[in-house]
């Protein structure tokens, strides 16, 4: 590893061994004097400064740093806080630089000479980037969830409130319990999210391939379970999926990833929407599944980030349902991605056929069609995550 | 059994003649949250009418002219404090109280909804998410008074 000027650093220093020292940190470090001049520095320093092509021995820390005419505040500076007390400091400086933001945390250590002066300090940098952002990370993951939450418990705690207090007709009674009840599954669908979400997370998320029969264990149990949101809704469902379709998956999972597929459906279709399951078998190694629905159209842009986390900006969603979607997916050897199609209550034109039979499709509303792909190569009980398309 | 009976009697004993024909809008885009009002509105014979968007609710308004507006803040589309601005600084329809409806009501006080400046909600009073029944019916006479 190159470092700047050793040979001057070991005049100023008169110790070698100090020299030796600072080099086997292995951390972005630096010495600095008084007037906050950068005297030496290694190669990591300069990296974590993000200036790799300018020199900056000689230069200020302030003016590398923060690319600032001033020196820094003793409430934020550890180097000047050092230099005033005579004693180790630490601290947290977040650059802004390339339209990222860096934290780097600063631990700045005294060093004194033989007679006691302390002319320069010690800065050592630890970019702890990555772990501010989990930390960002996990603090929006539990605000999402609390949000997620809130709406259905205090629903919930409405409606029975209302049950509790107010003498009301049998059957108005009983609408009431079924819409606690649907909405306390919205609930636990929610929860199951963040649950998978934070096995994905840890790296402890196995799936259980079976040999399924797919309409009856996957498809009809998703779509009871939204019949009574879909009435609610006015959603239509259209479903083209093969009875008796048999196709080697976690079911359970699937299962998962067909409620987040129509919850966005709904959320995003509006009230009346349109939606389109399907299958299709192209003779490869995938077995072709879609979630069409009628509504706004996606953006090209937002197609490609969909799938990110916490990309959706929803208040009335988390973002981590598509999230959870993907790595789902992923886990059954396949891939999701979500393009424009034409729809009508038998036939969804995927964006190939759309674009084959422009002007030539009437009769159909345009929509988002969400494909995901199994892989007929997943061997029971054997996840093998990576058979990707 | 009859000490619960007594104690429903006593929560929604009401001015019967006060309320009948009084119209009422909730503007709520939760669809519960707007039944279960309904049933605790219509249950002392108020004429309770809903919108489930600010968009909705303003035609509502322009239509039928509510005695009282019941009204969300977390709105799709027009929030409720740009609806709760846009009648109160209307001369037309100043007049009609609005009884603000949030899970957010307890942080009226701090500064998320200030009360003065451009971005000030502008309301006749509010009421915390869950409600209780008998806050609201209290509330909601006080303001038809």
């Amino acid at each position: 590893m190159h470092n700047y000027n050793s040979s001057k650093l070991e005049k100023m220093l008169g110790d070698k061994f100090g020299v030796e020292i600072l080099n086997s940190i292995g951390l972005a470090t630096a010495v600095i004097d008084r007037k906050f001049n950068i005297l030496w520095a290694n190669n990591q320093y300069r990296k974590v400064q993000e200036e790799p092509e300018r020199p900056i021995i000689g230069r200020k820390c302030y003016e590398v740093s923060f690319n600032s005419k001033v020196p820094c505040t003793e409430k934020i500076c550890a180097v000047r806080r050092t230099f005033k007390t005579g004693k180790d400091s630490r601290g947290l400086k977040i650059l802004k630089k390339g339209g990222q933001e860096k934290f780097l945390n600063v631990f700045s250590f005294p060093l004194y000479f033989s007679e006691g002066k302390l002319k320069y300090v010690v800065e050592i940098i630890q970019d702890n980037t990555q772990l501010y952002k989990l930390v960002e990370l996990s603090d929006k993951l539990t605000a999402y969830a609390s949000h997620e939450l809130k709406t259905p418990l205090a629903t919930i705690n409405q409606l029975a409130t209302v049950l509790r207090q107010i003498e009301l007709p049998a059957d108005k009674r009983n609408q009431l319990y079924e819409r606690i009840i649907s909405r306390s599954q919205h609930g636990l669908r929610t929860v199951e999210n963040f649950l998978i979400y934070s096995r994905i997370k840890a790296g402890e998320l196995e799936i259980n391939p079976i040999r399924t029969n797919f309409y009856s264990r996957v498809v009809k149990e998703v779509l009871d379970f939204h019949t009574e949101y879909a009435l609610e809704k006015e959603v239509n469902f259209f479903c083209h999926i093969p009875q008796d379709l048999e196709v080697v998956c976690d079911p359970d999972y699937i299962q998962v990833v067909y409620n987040n597929l129509i919850t966005n459906a709904i959320k995003h279709g509006g009230e009346k929407v349109f939606i389109y399951l399907g299958y299709l078998d192209k003779g490869d190694r995938y077995h072709y599944f879609n979630v069409a629905n009628s509504g706004e159209l996606i953006s090209g842009e937002d197609r490609e980030k969909i799938f990110k986390r916490y990309v959706s900006g929803e208040e009335k969603g988390s973002g981590i349902g598509l999230d959870v979607t993907r790595e789902l997916v992923e886990k059954h050897g396949g891939k999701i991605w979500v393009e424009p199609c034409y729809l009508s209550s038998d036939k969804c034109l995927w964006e190939k056929d759309v674009k084959e039979k422009a002007g030539k499709i009437s009769g159909f509303v345009e929509g988002n069609n969400f494909i995901f792909t199994i892989s007929k190569k997943l061997s029971r009980n054997s996840a093998k995550p990576g058979d990707k398309k | 059994m009859w000490a619960l009976s007594f104690f429903k009697a006593s929560i929604f004993r009401i001015d019967q003649k006060m309320s009948v024909g009084q119209k009422i809008l909730v503007i709520d885009d939760d669809k519960d949250m707007v039944e279960a009002l309904k049933i605790i509105l219509e249950g002392e014979s108020y004429k309770v009418k809903a919108a489930f968007d600010g968009k909705q609710g303003l035609e509502i308004i322009r239509k039928e002219r509510p005695d009282l507006i019941i009204l969300d803040l977390l709105l799709p589309g027009e929030d409720g404090v740009a609806i709760s601005r846009s009648l109160k600084d209307s001369p037309e329809y100043q007049d009609i109280p609005i009884l603000v409806l949030t899970a957010l009501a307890r942080k009226m006080e701090d500064k998320i909804f200030p009360r003065r400046g451009k971005k000030a909600l502008k309301a006749d009073g509010y009421l915390d998410k869950p409600i209780n029944p008998e806050i609201l019916l209290a509330k909601v006479k006080k303001l038809l008074k």
